[in-house]
Parts: structure tokens; C-alpha cells; sequence
């Protein structure tokens, strides 16, 4: 309390009871988001119920508002862009998560400093590295004249068929998340200790068993968390469908572009994008609350 | 037969991370040795003799040249208008305690949760509407939105570890607000700044997403040529353009090692045993 006292003779000038500077730090940087994180949004969202004649620019001059754009989502072509969307993003997640569960644990219980700083080293290297360079790589490396791509060829998997590309996608995915999910999970393994398993170990617990019942348990809030971060980044991904994809694998982001891009319906592509940020919401919200509450009971 | 299975569990963890690592490495070793590729065209893995030349043609081109200009512009453009408003905001949110504050902090982060084509096609239609005409002009104002959370985030984690004394004993000393966020404040989080300038160049530098929506012809970037250049024709111009990229980025690591310390972002181990 003596410290409230003795800063009042410097106390800024008080408007309504509030101090002045943190406003003043504050606007510049709520106008610009009001302006161009809020507004597009909502300019967005009134696009979408406007209506497109085919052939020309944008939406028509004084349409009338209709969700008639929405109706593209009951066709099956539509349908089948969203669930290959959830589908395959949820597979590249599920992948990295149990991947990187496995490298973040190793690399919180390696006793070595430098191969624990070299691996860490590697995986912060890779999220500053380029996505599109990786992107790039794999295509290269999964490709027809890739070496991967000779070798499965050479096994009789046609390089063209829809199952493979899909599956290149998925390692493009993988490339992209592992890293991220892997950083995010040393922070969750560095929380547990390793006293439950020994503990567990000296009961004479097989070693896959008292892992399981200790550290994973133990770590299954972080593992659910790191899930749906990195669902979320696959299914609202724009890049590695579209360089890995051929035209054969569209996402909804790729969708949106199409309707812009080739077919210049911005009503259309405007509809196509609040579906995909109410899918992403979705699974931030929704699904991190179902994990979260799932989670609360069996605890 | 126990100790059997205990061993054959510990090799298959390990064997797990080499093969990560070797699936996160080798393709883009691939592509590091196919930019050295003396062949003129795109053959098969391995090149047959070493040679400079994508690397000369990559320089050559035009669109890859005017794209990397724009980029290395808009990227330091970008940065420092999301380290200014960010840094700004951050100590803002620090300082005052508000209703609404939390509302505020998730629309400063949503462009981390809203898609980024989302965000491009938004201001695709925003910024026409309120006539910026000018692609560089759209691109700045895109890449400052998708990079400001990044910013913002950093230093508000940096604050929160800060705790009052440092600040209440430069105020008990007679130091204005300003004055204590002047040598206090600022100084204090300066590892979170750099954190989130390294981050935001990288992402304003990396973008496609949302650049794809506003670039013109004019104000078309790195990334940008090189998506158009791999739909059309696909050359090794990429691979040699990919190299110098990861070259950038190691330098990006050893900036950020040399700076703060990869130990101190994520710690030493683990900190129970």
C-alpha cells in the first residue's frame, strides 16, 4: 500500500479513473485491428450473401441478400472437399502427434547436452525454414524422378493415383508439423517427472506398460492440446494441397482461390471461406472443449 | 524375455526418432543436391555432374530477382510496423486492466486461429472497398495483420515473467510512467522483442496465402514466383532458390542461438526427474 501512496505525485493524469498511457499504447494497435482483422471478417460474411452472375467481376451490382451461396455445400462435389479436407488433416495430425511424442520424450530424456541442443536445434531450424521449400523437397524427393519415388515405383505403386498423392500430401503434412508439435510437446514432457515411471518400473512393470500408465497419462492433456493445434493448421492450409496435391487433392482454402481466382465469384469464394474459418473455430473450440471435458471426467 | 521386450520397446523409440530425423533431413538434402545439378533439365536423383548453372539462372530471371526485392522490402516493412503497434499493445494489455481486455487479446491473436486465405480474401474485399489500390500498399497492410500476433505474443509472455518490483521500484523512485516503460519495461522484454521480430519476418517472408489474394504483377513476391514457377514448370531454378532460402534460415537460428540461446527458449532437459 506504501507503494500506491508514494507513486501518486507521479501518477499520470486520470480521465474516468484510468490512466492515460496504456490507452494511448493501445490504440493504434486496436484501430488497425478493428480495421483489418474485424472488418474483413464482417465485410466477408456480407459478401457471402450476395449473389454472383457468372461471367462477370465479384458480386452482382444491388443483389439481393441470399444464402444461397451456402446451397454449394449440398452438393456432393462440395461435401466431399470438406470431409477429405477434415479426413486427411486429421490423419497428418494424428500421425504427428504420435511421432513427435515420441522424439519430444527422447529428446527431455537424453542426458547428452549437445544431441539434446542438435535436436532441438534441428526442429526450431525447420519452422524457420521455408514451407514451401519443404513443400518443394518432398514433391522432389516423392516425385516421378525423385529417388523415394523410383524406388515405391519400382514397387508397383502408381505415382499418379489419387490414394498416393493423397498420401504425399499427408507426408507434406508431416514435414510441416512435426517439427511444431515436437517443440510444443518438449514443453509437456519437461513438465513430467520421471519418478511415476521408475516408481512403476521397480514394481516390475514391463517398460512399454509403465510408460503408458505413467508419462503418456500423464501426458495426455498436452498431447490433445498439441492434436488440435496441429489439425487446425492442416485443415485450413493452403500450401502443401496446392504444390502437392496435382489438382487431384483440393482443401477448402484451395477451394476459395478456385471460385476467386478462376471463376472470379467472390460471393462463391467468400461462402466457401466463412465455412472454413467455422470449421477451424470449430475445432478450437468445440473440439478442445469436448477433449477438455472428456478429459476432466477420467481424471 | 522381459528384458527382451524392454530392449525391443527402447529400439523401437529410437528407431522412431532416427527416422523422423532422417524423413525431416534427407528430401531436403535431395533438393540441396539437385540445385547442383550440371544436367539442363529436370532428370532423375542423383545429378551425374556438379555445375552452378540453376543457380546462375536463377539469378537471371527476372521475376525471381523483383520477387526476392519485394520480399526482403515487405518483410522488413512488415516487421517493424507489427514490432512497433505490438510491442506498443503488449505493454499496453501489461499495464491496464480493462473490461473487454480479454476480447481484445483474442482479436489481436485470431489471425493465428482464422485461416490465412480467409484473411487474404477478406481484405481482398475490404481493401478495394476502401480504395488502396496499390499491391505493395495491400501486401504491407496484410503481412503487418498476420505477423502482429506473433509480436504480441512474445512480448506479452516476456512481461508476464517480469513481475512488479522492478517497475514499483522505479516508480517509488519518482520516475514517471513513461520514463519507467522507457528504461524499465522496454529493456526488460527485449529478448521477447527480438523473438517476435525474428518470427514475424520469417512469416511475413514465407506468406503465400494471404499474398496470393493482393499481389499485382508489380508487387509479386519470392514465394509467390516460386508457387507459379512449380505449377507451370518445374525446374531446378527452385531447388537453387530453396538452397539460398535454407541458408537464410540457418542464419535466422544462429541469429536467435546467439541472442537468446536455444537452452533458454526451451530449457536444459527436464526439470523433474
Amino acid at each position: 500500500m506504501e507503494l500506491a501512496v508514494s507513486s501518486r505525485p507521479c501518477a499520470p493524469p486520470r480521465r474516468g479513473g484510468r490512466p492515460l498511457l496504456p490507452v494511448a499504447l493501445l490504440l493504434p494497435a486496436s484501430v488497425a485491428a478493428l480495421l483489418f482483422i474485424c472488418g474483413p471478417l464482417l465485410v466477408l460474411a456480407w459478401q457471402s450473401l450476395l449473389e454472383h452472375v457468372p461471367g462477370q467481376v465479384g458480386a452482382a451490382a444491388d443483389s439481393p441478400l441470399s444464402y444461397r451461396n451456402y446451397l454449394l455445400f449440398t452438393s456432393p462435389s462440395y461435401l466431399n472437399f470438406l470431409w477429405g479436407t477434415l479426413r486427411i488433416s486429421a490423419c497428418a495430425a494424428l500421425a504427428a502427434v504420435l511421432l513427435s511424442g515420441l522424439i519430444a520424450y527422447r529428446i527431455t530424456r537424453i542426458r547428452s547436452g549437445w544431441a539434446r541442443k542438435a535436436l532441438i536445434g534441428l526442429m526450431l531450424g525447420l519452422t524457420f525454414l521455408s514451407v514451401l521449400v519443404r513443400v518443394y523437397a518432398i514433391s522432389l524427393t516423392f516425385g516421378v524422378g525423385g529417388p523415394a519415388g523410383a524406388f515405391l515405383r519400382s514397387l508397383g505403386v502408381a505415382l499418379g493415383s489419387r490414394e498416393y498423392i493423397e498420401c504425399v500430401v499427408i507426408l507434406g503434412f508431416l514435414h510441416f508439423l512435426l517439427p511444431i508439435v515436437t517443440l510444443i510437446l518438449i514443453g509437456t514432457f519437461q513438465g513430467i517427472s520421471g519418478s511415476y515411471y521408475e516408481a512403476a518400473r521397480s514394481l516390475g512393470v514391463a517398460s512399454w506398460r509403465a510408460h503408458l500408465d505413467t508419462t503418456v497419462r500423464l501426458a495426455l492433456p498436452g498431447l490433445y492440446s498439441a492434436f488440435i493445434v496441429a489439425f487446425s493448421l492442416a485443415a485450413s492450409s493452403f500450401v502443401i494441397p496446392l504444390v502437392l496435391g496435382q489438382g487431384k487433392v483440393l482443401f477448402l482454402a484451395n477451394l476459395a482461390y478456385v471460385r476467386f481466382g478462376e471463376m472470379a465469384d467472390y460471393p462463391g469464394g467468400a461462402a466457401v471461406s466463412i465455412v472454413l474459418l467455422a470449421v477451424s473455430l470449430a475445432i478450437v473450440g468445440l473440439l478442445g472443449k469436448l477433449l477438455g471435458n472428456r478429459l476432466g471426467r477420467s481424471a | 524375455m522381459r528384458r527382451l521386450l524392454d530392449g525391443l520397446w527402447g529400439a523401437f523409440g529410437g528407431l522412431t526418432v532416427i527416422l523422423s530425423v532422417a524423413f525431416l533431413l534427407l528430401p531436403i538434402a535431395i533438393a540441396v543436391m539437385m540445385s547442383f545439378d550440371a544436367r539442363t533439365f529436370l532428370g532423375a536423383f542423383p545429378p551425374q555432374a556438379f555445375s552452378w548453372h540453376w543457380y546462375q539462372r536463377f539469378i537471371d530471371e527476372p521475376l525471381y530477382m523483383h520477387g526476392l526485392r519485394n520480399s526482403l522490402l515487405l518483410a522488413s516493412l512488415s516487421t517493424l510496423l507489427s514490432v512497433g503497434l505490438g510491442v506498443a499493445a503488449a505493454i499496453g494489455l501489461h499495464k491496464a486492466r480493462f473490461r473487454g481486455r480479454q476480447l481484445l487479446v483474442s482479436i489481436f491473436l485470431a489471425p493465428l486461429v482464422v485461416p490465412a486465405v480467409v484473411i487474404g480474401f477478406g481484405l481482398l474485399v475490404t481493401l478495394s472497398a476502401l480504395g488502396v489500390v496499390s499491391g505493395m500498399g495491400k501486401l504491407l497492410i496484410a503481412h503487418g495483420v498476420i505477423t502482429l500476433p506473433y509480436v504480441i505474443r512474445s512480448v506479452t509472455a516476456t512481461l508476464a515473467g517480469l513481475g512488479p518490483s522492478l517497475e514499483e521500484a522505479a516508480m517509488s523512485l519518482g520516475a514517471s510512467p513513461w520514463t519507467v516503460i522507457r528504461t524499465v519495461v522496454l529493456p526488460l522484454c527485449r529478448p521477447g522483442i527480438v523473438v517476435g521480430a525474428v518470427l514475424a519476418f520469417t512469416v511475413s517472408f514465407d506468406d503465400v496465402s494471404v499474398g496470393i489474394f493482393l499481389a499485382d504483377p508489380e508487387s509479386t513476391t519470392l514465394p509467390l514466383a516460386l508457387v507459379s514457377m512449380m505449377r507451370s514448370n518445374f525446374d531446378l531454378t527452385i531447388a537453387a532458390a530453396s538452397t539460398a532460402m535454407i541458408a537464410v534460415s540457418c542464419i535466422a537460428l544462429v541469429l536467435v542461438e546467439w541472442l537468446i540461446g536455444v537452452d533458454r527458449l526451451f530449457g536444459t532437459g527436464t526439470t523433474k526427474r
